[in-house]
């Protein structure tokens, strides 16, 4: 019996690829020619144009490929080229897949081409080539007119005429595996129409089934992230989609950026996974089609195994989908998790789903009865995954690994004089804008980087770690839902910190456990205090573990108040010293030094740098910030060095400080939102940490008078302060005040305006350097005599260090409020 | 030759073909005759490679013919409902099957062209339905097979392309040993071309026989008596049918036609002569020997 490799290799397959090659030549010149236009000629006519007078750069500039409005790893697309061309080549591969296969679900067709001497492998192979000879021809002619025009018009660019090459196989390897699929559909079917229908439905499920579950998991599964890689993963879950991602991905992220050489690396192997799965599922299609029935042409394609995925595809997403649209329309508030209404709607959206794919696939209704406990299946199964995702997903929201089994964990828990700005300090531009920075810019930013994360391998800090998960999950446990956690008792027995905090166990089997946080309470993030003390965190975290001294500009220091400012010019050697001294003050400090300082704040000391180019792709400082606590090694350096003295404030430059416990400790239910954070530390960005430090602010109030005004005018309900009073009521003024205060007329203002200097005095030598989130906390702002408009000093004291006299003002007695009572009202003294 | 064994081809519920046994021998024309939807077309897509058996064996040469490429450049089957390459013309066609059939001979092409009147540049979808037909037995008439197929060949053939098509078939028995299997619900159609027939009901074989042989049993006799037919005029003739027109008496019995002619003209009859059979009178006797009605088998 001869073979069907011995027929192969014959002359047949060739004739037949010639004949079919030729029998589609209308087909290659329309493909070709939409091609040129959308691809080479798009590009032929950007770089045909000068683009320096649009972007205001005069003639000299040269004429770079960076100034064209160009896509894509090899900068061969323009904009307009990208969408047209990607959706061409996710079409043309697809069309012709259903029109070169088309012979096999027409009877008459399968009569002649069953019964030729060819093997139906060669017959499917001959196809393939000829739908990859009419993609390949144009494309790969495309790639030779952009890269001989490239280098015509720029030079020879060798890693752009690379990337062309690598994009031209990765366009054609795309193509391969929609043909592949859609190839595989048609051995399965019956119809063309049945053909596009799920040829379509396959390239599409992966997206949809993995968009939807990753929507729902983010809504409804605690502790799963949705990432900046979660989406990239999603468009990857189609061949349709990694090129396109891929192009527009490098024109998003920056040409040089080397996270985007990361996105590269991970498309790369999308881009084979892909195409090996299209190796697969053609090499399936050809042993299907050999065995195929050609009696199933022109039959609809109600049985097999085919129609079975393709039904319950379409009812698992149009389920789901229909379960988060109308269980987010429907429900009363944000926060209402309303499962039931998920699942109810999910559930009409399955059924009509089976009914209308009945009908579609059958032709009719004939068979419903039959196929209904089928329908019925696939719905259970659909509503069971969505139940399961509502319901911990096999534990994933309360899963907390065994001490024992963890090898290491990274944490995106910061450094208090490091915060995280990844994405800016990544980017060129950031570097720029920060090699002149103005003042602004040293005062309100502490730029710094590592994009290596926190990595803990320290048992005890692991040990920290997972306690501090332990909490959540338990809390979390207590009450499931937010809106529980909001308006139920739970909220009053302890607050909460908002901000992202993502957690990457490594495992000692290999495997990792990925778990982000987007609120945790005071008490989970007490656990991690040992962490502020570690070596192993503050020698990733700390800038001065990680910056050379020569690379530091020049230093600037500070007295806590801003009255007095200096740029320190140390010498390499000096800079050395102070950075081990910092190290040093930074080791030395126990979890009782930072929860309650006995030294006090003296100064704030900060350092710029500029770190070499190479160095910043893993980390980035640029201005690092710093309290100096009294009795230090640093501030013993300092003061060695006469600089302390310097800035040593003159309380009688001030002319008055107003003091205000914090809003949001003296109305219940005391939820900590992290925006109220902002005024005391010196950024804007998410803060999440166990213990805050106490940094000076630049405050942009009115000036003082203004200030005593509105605080006349929150105390009185009227914009006079009691001079203006008095001269209506003279002596009288203080005693008609009181009595409109017994008698509610004025209201009760939680403030204190200091004016004297030696309480002024006390008050500068309450400001410490860290402090513990738990402990209530008073907000003072010290208002200089010669203050420029805007240039207020406000610090913050801990309540519980304050006289008592102060306290009581502060808080009445009687007044609603967390902050515990001064000594007249309570045991403490 | 063709070997089928207990062959069964079955489309969902429905059973085409039912232990269907038969063997076709080489360089013969063998006539498949039935009603609509008794097996033919599926038969003949079985031996073509068309489809694959459900049970039983077909064997061309004994060989099996299901993706079997290098036996199936010897067989050619041109189906009932034709199909030709979209937009193609004649000459199209002819390098398509050139392309993939090696005994495809251009010069019988260049010659059969002469002969049909067909334009080979025209595209076919524009032929009528005979023209279509021809274009087909030509073409498979090209490929020079050692089996060709054809289901319903004649169908839409004109009475001088018939038997034009006939002469071919019969000198490509004679010169090259073909073997053709034709089927056509029409007996009539395929008596002056067939050497074999079989009759295919629900699926089998009922009832097959060379024709020389199917005819040699049999004979039909026009007789005429003067005043009638005597009561003791048929008494040692074996009839099978007979009908009356007047004083015209036809005779289908056993025997041949001189002996049954001879004992009539004994026996009174003003003449006596043999007249030949149709194909499908033979049928009806020969199934109705073996207790079939044949009218409730073909009509």
């Amino acid at each position: 019996m001869t073979t069907t490799t011995s027929s192969f290799k014959g002359s047949h397959f060739w004739g037949l690829y010639k004949s079919n090659f030729k029998r589609g030549l209308g087909y290659f010149g329309l493909f070709s020619a939409l091609i040129f236009l959308f691809y080479p000629v798009q590009y032929l006519l950007e770089i045909s144009r000068d683009p320096r007078g649009d972007l205001g750069t005069t003639h000299l500039e040269p004429l770079t490929i960076g100034l064209f409005d160009l896509m894509g790893p090899a900068k061969s697309f323009t904009p307009l080229a990208v969408f047209i061309f990607s959706g061409l080549m996710v079409l043309l591969p697809l069309l012709l897949a259903l029109i070169l296969n088309s012979y096999m679900h027409s009877k008459k067709a399968a009569d002649v081409y069953h019964a030729l001497p060819v093997s139906r492998e060669a017959l499917l192979t001959a196809n393939l080539a000829v739908a990859m000879s009419y993609l390949a021809i144009p494309v790969v002619v495309s790639g030779v007119i952009i890269a001989t025009a490239q280098t015509a018009r720029f030079g020879f660019l060798p890693h752009l005429l690379g990337n062309l090459a690598l994009d031209t196989l990765g366009w054609l390897a795309c193509a391969f595996t929609i043909y592949a699929i859609a190839t595989f559909v048609a051995v399965l079917c019956g119809t063309v129409f049945d053909n596009f229908i799920l040829s379509c439905e396959l390239l599409c499920a992966g997206p949809a089934i993995t968009g939807l579950f990753t929507l729902m998991a983010s809504l409804y599964l605690y502790g799963y992230e949705v990432t900046e890689d979660t989406g990239f993963y999603i468009l990857n879950t189609t061949p349709t989609m990694i090129m396109p991602v891929r192009e527009i991905l490098f024109s998003a992220m920056g040409y040089s950026s080397f996270e985007n050489a990361h996105y590269y690396t991970r498309s790369n192997w999308m881009l084979l996974t892909w195409l090996l799965i299209g190796v697969v599922l053609f090499f399936l299609a050809l042993r299907i089609y050999r065995k195929r029935h050609s009696e199933r042409a022109e039959t609809t394609t109600s049985r097999g195994i085919l129609p079975l995925i393709s039904q319950f595809i379409a009812i698992l997403v149009v389920s789901c989908l229909m379960g988060l649209l109308f269980s987010s329309l429907l429900r009363s508030s944000l926060l209402w998790r309303d499962d039931f209404t998920f699942l109810a709607w999910a559930a009409i959206g399955g059924v009509l789903t089976f009914l209308i794919l009945e009908a579609i696939l059958n032709r009719g209704f004939k068979t419903i009865l039959k196929r209904l406990p089928l329908g019925v299946g696939m719905i259970a199964i659909s509503l069971c995954s969505f139940a399961l995702v509502m319901n911990g997903w096999f534990g994933f929201e309360t899963r907390v690994p065994a001490a024992q089994k963890v090898t290491s964990v990274e944490l995106s828990y910061p450094n208090k004089s490091s915060n995280s700005v990844s994405s800016l300090a990544a980017s060129e531009e950031v570097t720029q804008v920060f090699t002149n920075p103005t003042p602004d810019d040293l005062v309100i930013t502490r730029l710094s980087y590592t994009d290596k994360p926190l990595q803990l391998t320290d048992s005890e800090n692991i040990q920290a770690v997972l306690a501090f998960h332990q909490n959540i999950v338990e809390d979390y446990q207590k009450a499931p839902s937010d809106i529980e956690r909001i308006t139920e008792d739970f909220s009053n027995e302890d607050t909460s910190l908002y901000g992202t905090i993502r957690l990457t166990y490594h495992l000692k089997n290999g495997g990792k456990l990925v778990r982000s946080y987007h609120e945790a309470s005071l008490a989970a993030y007490e656990e991690l205090v040992p962490l502020e003390v570690s070596q192993e965190f503050l020698e990733q975290t700390s800038p001065v573990f990680f910056t050379d001294p020569s690379w530091i500009g020049e230093w600037n220091l500070s007295d806590m108040f801003y009255s007095t400012t200096q740029t320190l010019h140390l010498s390499q050697d000096d800079s050395k010293l102070l950075l081990e001294a910092i190290r040093q003050d930074q080791l030395s400090l126990t979890e009782e030094d930072l929860r309650a300082p006995s030294e006090k704040a003296v100064a704030e000391l900060s350092f710029t740098c500029n770190n070499p180019p190479e160095y910043r792709l893993e980390q980035f400082s640029y201005v690092s910030t710093y309290l100096v606590a009294d009795g230090g090694k640093t501030a013993q350096f300092l003061r060695q060095k006469g600089y302390l003295d310097a800035i040593e404030p003159d309380m009688e430059e001030f002319s008055g400080v107003i003091l205000e416990p914090l809003l949001q400790f003296s109305e219940p239910p005391a939820i900590v939102r992290q925006q109220d954070f902002y005024s005391y530390t010196n950024t804007y960005e998410t803060f999440t940490e166990a213990l805050a430090q106490i940094s000076k602010a630049q405050e942009y109030l009115e000036e003082y008078p203004g200030m005593i005004d509105s605080f006349n005018y929150e105390r009185y309900g009227i914009s006079v302060d009691t001079e203006e009073l008095s001269q209506y009521f003279g002596e009288n003024t203080q005693e008609i005040v009181d009595e409109f205060l017994d008698e509610g007329l004025i209201n009760d203002v939680n403030k204190v305006v200091i004016q004297d200097f030696e309480s002024m005095r006390a008050l500068s030598k309450l400001v410490v350097c860290t402090w513990d989130q738990k402990d209530p906390l008073v907000q003072a702002t010290f208002y200089l005599d010669d203050n420029k408009a805007g240039d207020y000093k406000t610090v913050f004291i801990p309540y519980n260090t304050l006289p008592e006299d102060l306290k009581l003002q502060l808080v009445p007695a009687g007044s609603q409020s967390n902050f515990p009572l001064p000594a007249t009202n309570t045991a403490q003294s | 030759m063709i070997e089928a064994t207990s062959l069964v081809k079955c489309f969902d519920d429905f059973v085409a073909l039912e232990a269907l046994t038969t063997r076709i021998p080489k360089g013969s024309i063998y006539g498949l005759v039935g009603s609509n939807g008794s097996g033919k077309s599926t038969f003949l897509r079985l031996v073509a490679g068309v489809y694959q058996p459900d049970g039983g064996t077909l064997l061309v040469d004994g060989q099996p013919v299901y993706e079997n490429t290098k036996l199936k450049e010897r067989i050619f089957f041109v189906a009932d409902d034709l199909y030709f390459l979209p937009q193609a013309t004649m000459n199209d066609m002819a390098t398509f099957y050139q392309n993939l059939y090696h005994s495809f001979s251009r010069e019988r092409y260049s010659k059969l062209c002469s002969i049909f009147p067909l334009p080979p540049n025209k595209k076919v979808h524009t032929f009528s339905k005979g023209m279509k037909r021809q274009v087909s037995l030509l073409l498979g008439l090209c490929c020079m097979p050692d089996v060709l197929l054809l289901d319903e060949a004649f169908d839409g053939l004109d009475p001088v392309i018939r038997g034009a098509v006939k002469k071919l078939l019969a000198d490509d028995i004679a010169n090259r040993e073909t073997t053709i299997l034709i089927t056509s619900h029409n007996l009539r159609e395929l008596e002056d071309l067939c050497d074999h027939v079989g009759l295919l009901h629900h699926g089998h074989i009922l009832f097959e026989k060379e024709i020389d042989e199917l005819k040699l049993g049999f004979c039909k006799v026009h007789a005429a008596f003067k005043g009638g037919l005597p009561e003791n005029a048929l008494e040692g003739i074996q009839v099978m049918q007979k009908s009356q027109i007047g004083s015209l008496i036809n005779l289908v019995a056993r025997g041949t036609s001189q002996e049954v002619s001879q004992l009539l003209m004994e026996r009174g009859a003003i003449f006596a002569e043999g007249v030949p059979l149709t194909l499908e009178e033979v049928f009806i006797h020969e199934m109705e020997a073996v207790g079939y009605d044949y009218n409730n088998i073909i009509f």
